[in-house]
């Protein structure tokens, strides 16, 4: 029907108009800011327990940092990525002072500082291996939006499930980016180009 | 005589030669045995753990030249309590192990274990592997029995 089409075409006007709106008003205020879900930076100061058993405090690294959270019962993933971002930083033609490689343990009831020291002097190039109590690892955790989880195996071990984000915090300790577990050499070669410019 | 029966003769002869030719057949035939799979491990390594680390991985390649498939249905190091299939597996952004069943391997095809992907599980090391040593996976095949290869332990940072 005439009115039918009127109004359909009407409404199709209205809808066009408001998206016109939307996509063309000027952005009100500054661009935000990538934050976690709970409107709380990325990251943020801690102290942990460094492999020498004394407390590490965050504001020590004093350089830009990568920062990886896995255990060492954890025969792949954490190895494979240590590995690679020793490797990327050699590759970055700078000294190893340029950044810091970060290691902290989801897994405090096994990993103690003797084992995130030797698990961290595996790879024959500086990495900071950082444990703490369980309920200071899980503040640090929190702060981050790192997940982890114990899933039990045969025999009565445990693996954890546990984010395998790397993230990259500036040399004043604010987050800048991270590296997901699948983003190539490439990708990742630049974003810690950028960090350590 | 004048007449020589060259019908005859190259009959006889054709049928000599049909004779000859059978056992061959036979041969041929016999030979035509059903596709198999033939396998191949290549490059079979792991990674040094820091000392009184009891979990490790080892990484191999599977080549199957053969026609036909075969499947990994159980590995064993005797360095380790227990050796099982692993994979890794991401949701979303966590990462976490879990087992394998076996692994097909393609006829004519391979298969790879690689950081990041399907391994040899080991936990329960009684002699932490370091740079340098050797190991022995014993893997066993549904179709090509047990294999036992030797590896060797690389440093940390190297692959």
């Amino acid at each position: 029907m005439r009115t039918m089409r009127l109004v359909l075409w009407s409404a199709v006007a209205i809808a066009m108009a408001g998206l016109a709106w939307l996509m063309l008003r000027p952005a009100a205020g500054p661009m935000p800011t990538i934050e976690s879900s709970g409107g709380v930076a990325i990251g943020g100061t801690f102290t942990l327990t460094g492999a020498d058993g004394k407390p590490f405090a965050s504001s020590q690294l004093g350089k830009p940092a990568a920062i990886f959270f896995g255990f060492t019962h954890c025969p792949d993933v954490c190895p494979t990525t240590l590995a690679r971002l020793t490797k990327l930083r050699r590759q970055l033609g700078k000294s190893d002072e340029a950044m810091a490689i970060v290691f902290i343990t989801v897994d405090p009831e096994r990993d103690g500082p003797a084992q995130v020291g030797a698990y961290s002097g595996l790879f024959g190039t500086p990495v900071v291996g950082l444990t703490g109590s369980p309920a200071e690892i899980d503040q640090v955790k929190k702060s981050f939006g790192v997940y982890s989880e114990k899933t039990p195996m045969p025999g009565g071990d445990y693996g954890v499930a546990h984010t395998a984000t790397v993230f990259l915090m500036d040399r004043n300790g604010a987050f800048q980016s991270t590296i997901a577990a699948e983003e190539n050499d490439a990708a990742a070669l630049a974003k810690l180009k950028r960090l350590t410019a | 005589m004048a007449a020589i029966d060259r019908r005859g003769g190259s009959t006889r002869c054709v049928s000599m030669k049909r004779i000859a030719l059978l056992p061959l057949v036979f041969l041929a035939a016999c030979n035509q045995e059903p596709a198999a799979p033939n396998i191949r491990i290549d490059d079979v390594w792991a990674r040094a753990v820091a000392p009184g680390q009891t979990s490790g991985a080892a990484y191999m390649t599977i080549v199957n030249d053969g026609g036909a498939p075969d499947r990994l249905v159980k590995v064993n190091v005797s360095l380790a309590k227990m050796t099982m299939l692993h994979g890794t597996t991401m949701t979303g952004d966590v990462a976490s192990m879990s087992m394998v069943d076996g692994i097909d391997v393609p006829a004519g095809g391979k298969v790879e274990l690689k950081p990041g992907g399907t391994h040899v599980m080991m936990t329960g090391l009684t002699v932490p592997l370091s740079v340098g040593d050797r190991f022995f996976v014993d893997l066993q095949f549904a179709r090509s029995g047990t294999k036992t290869v030797g590896g060797k332990v690389v440093a940390a940072g190297e692959r």
